[in-house]
């Protein structure tokens, strides 16, 4: 393949991933020059990553849905417990693994948060599904950050939890990100 | 304990560095936990940590906790006090980032489950 269509595939990524940020930074509510510094971080546009899946996937809505993924990515992180190369290559450690494992507790009251009056994903349970992206300090900074931006609201339970909902302007970008990826390449042809 | 004095300095600052560009993270953070880690890295025998430490503000330790893990403890930090140098590697680990794509291409196979 020639250079020049590596360059103009290299250009297309990066612009519509300068796009998705540039998005993000103008639909901000706080326009404090850290907080737009930090909605351009690759852990933001992660985390973005990870909500427009669960809302492509409609996780949030349907509680045996999100108990089959939960169960999924319970099986992953026992396998790369057991499979000391796989962890090792991708650099995670057993600890960290193990705070990101779902008790049937912890599942039955993740399902039970979706039929709630204020229905989502408690912040701890994004924390552990996002384990092996992030430790759970860092995922609860990036939460904090979307929710300073306006993207995320949380709401504190009477049972010391933290609802996070998402407004869905940041999967909406997301989404617009990926067509323009798709788009200018199929251009490039 | 860390092999050079000078290690643990650069560690020191790279860490107030990070503070300072972050300085309104972390509402969460408890102060008392803040507060302790201050007792721990002034209270150095290490002088290179102990000098460095004496002159960081709220807003260092405040951060440096919040990169701690969540149920950290005062006991747990105290647990540091014969180790100073030890307390800032562990916030060094937590404060590394990693590419993420091996772990998205895992979410992804886990929700891709959920259609089968």
């Amino acid at each position: 393949m020639a250079p020049v269509t590596h360059i103009r595939t290299l250009e297309s990524l990066r612009r519509a991933r300068t796009e998705f940020h540039n998005k993000l930074c103008q639909g901000s509510a706080d326009a404090d020059p850290l907080v737009l510094q930090k909605l351009r971080s690759e852990n933001v546009f992660v985390l973005t990553e990870f909500f427009f899946l669960l809302r492509s996937f409609d996780l949030i809505a349907q509680p045996d849905k999100l108990q089959t993924y939960i169960e999924a990515h319970n099986r992953q992180l026992h396998d790369l417990i057991a499979t000391p190369d796989r962890r090792r290559l991708m650099g995670l450690e057993v600890p960290r693994l193990n705070r990101g494992i779902f008790t049937p507790i912890q599942i039955e009251k993740a399902k039970a948060n979706l039929l709630s009056a204020t229905p989502g994903l408690d912040q701890a349970d994004i924390q552990r599904l996002t384990i092996t992206l992030f430790s759970p300090e860092t995922g609860r900074r990036v939460i904090e950050t979307m929710e300073t931006a306006g993207f995320l609201r949380r709401i504190a339970t009477p049972y010391h939890s933290k609802i996070v909902q998402s407004l869905g302007a940041a999967e909406d970008f997301f989404a617009e990100y990926l067509d323009d990826v798709r788009n200018q390449l199929s251009q490039g042809d | 304990m860390m092999k050079q004095p000078f290690a643990a300095c650069m560690l020191v600052l790279s860490l107030a560095g990070g503070a300072a560009a972050q300085s309104a993270a972390c509402p969460d953070a408890d102060p008392a936990l803040a507060k302790e880690a201050a007792r721990v890295l002034t209270g150095a025998t290490d002088p290179a940590i102990a000098g460095w430490a004496g002159y960081l503000n709220a807003d260092f330790y405040r951060d440096l906790v919040c990169h701690m893990p969540d149920d950290t403890t005062i006991g747990d930090l105290r647990s540091f006090a014969d180790d100073p140098a030890g307390l800032l590697r562990q916030v060094r680990q937590q404060q590394m980032n990693r590419n993420q794509s091996d772990a998205l291409m895992l979410i992804l196979s886990a929700m891709q489950s959920t259609e089968e």
